[in-house]
């Protein structure tokens, strides 16, 4: 009658500590009868303990440093972009009552103050009147010229806003 | 499922609270771990580095999304894991299946850290091992070093592989069996085990 060794599937178990009391009594009395999977056996005891083998997985010794270096970068460059973020925002709201000082001029309302208005009255006088007559100069629709400012800085925006939603990481790269 | 231990929960919080040099000491702690994921997955020598930055890059950004259901290692290895089959994916270098793998043919190391050459001069088992691993298919070695060298349960490695137990039981029986296999057929058991 030809002898029944044990499976593969029976030494890894064996060796995993995977058997119950009663499969494991069974795999020890067969291996005390049987050399063929004493050998066998030994032979996944070797394969274990090379499996267990650390070597050869090491990173440099300023891996870690080198990681948090690049966040620090990393973090820097975002701050950076943040704040070139806003500039469109502010260039915005900037043509908006830039065109507003241009179409309706500034008002003079007798309870602001007088120092204030004499104020505004020099800043339109260093700035928009020098573009009001360039722009006559030129031969150049005030009104076009504003309008395509406004579509440019809308585009550059909404051009900041998708790039900004692309960069959120997503849960599915994880 | 393992929760979250306290220590490392601590060790999130002044992460969050913007103390680098905890991170640092997550790094530290855990760079092991993910060596071990990303060398086993990838054998392209020069971009495992890389990659081991990119995996803790993507895990200081994504850290506020941690639930503490895991534990800390568990969510690492995942991540880990993941980026190797995006790293994968985007070279296509395809997930190799048993189904395909041929016995007989020698294992294809092109960019691996065992050329056959080095091979044959080393007598080692460790190396022969070592190269053998490489040959088997990626989810058979990854369960296997996750076992074997970060000593996980099959419930972490089956929830960090998104596979079933039974599933990765079955890689790992398998992929023992296939090692032990082709190590005899190619240097006999004399000469192999001794």
């Amino acid at each position: 009658m030809a002898i029944e060794h044990l499976t593969d599937e029976q030494f890894q178990e064996y060796l995993d500590g995977n058997l119950a009391d009663e499969s494991r009594s069974v795999v020890e009395t067969h291996l005390e009868v049987c050399e063929h999977c004493r050998d066998n056996l030994r032979q996944y005891q070797l394969l274990y303990e090379r499996l267990g083998d650390d070597s050869g997985f090491s990173l440099p010794a300023d891996f870690a440093a080198g990681v948090v270096s690049r966040i620090e970068s990393e973090s820097a460059e975002n701050a950076s972009s943040r704040v070139w973020s806003v500039i469109p925002g502010f260039a915005f709201i900037a043509a908006i009552i830039g065109t507003l000082v241009y179409f309706f001029g500034i008002p003079s309302h007798s309870h602001v103050d007088s120092s204030l208005t004499v104020f505004f009255d020099k800043i339109a006088a260093v700035t928009i009147t020098p573009i009001k007559g360039f722009l006559t100069a030129l031969n150049i629709d005030p009104q076009l010229l504003v309008a395509s400012v406004l579509i440019l800085l809308s585009i550059s925006i909404l051009d900041l806003a998708l790039k900004h939603a692309k960069r959120r990481p997503s849960s599915m790269c994880l | 499922m393992n929760a979250c231990p306290p220590e490392s929960k601590a060790l999130i919080d002044r992460i969050l609270g913007g103390d680098d040099r905890a991170f640092k000491t997550l790094v530290e702690g855990h760079q092991r771990l993910v060596s071990h994921v990303v060398f086993r997955m990838i054998s392209d020598g020069q971009d495992r580095e890389d990659v081991c930055q990119e995996v803790f890059m993507k895990v200081y950004r994504n850290l506020r999304r941690f639930r503490f259901e895991s534990k800390l290692s568990t969510w690492i290895a995942r991540i880990a894991y993941n980026t190797c089959l995006t790293y994968l994916e985007a070279k296509r270098i395809p997930l190799a299946d048993e189904e395909t793998m041929d016995f007989e043919k020698p294992v294809d190391v092109r960019h691996g850290s065992f050329a056959p050459d080095r091979l044959f001069e080393s007598r080692d088992l460790a190396d022969r091992i070592k190269y053998e691993i490489e040959g088997l298919p990626v989810h058979f070695r990854t369960a296997l070093t996750l076992y074997h060298l970060d000593e996980m349960s099959y419930a972490e490695i089956s929830d960090i592989m998104h596979m079933p137990e039974n599933t990765i039981k079955s890689h790992m029986f398998r992929g023992r069996r296939m090692l032990k296999e082709r190590l005899i057929a190619k240097y006999g058991v004399e000469d192999l085990w001794r």
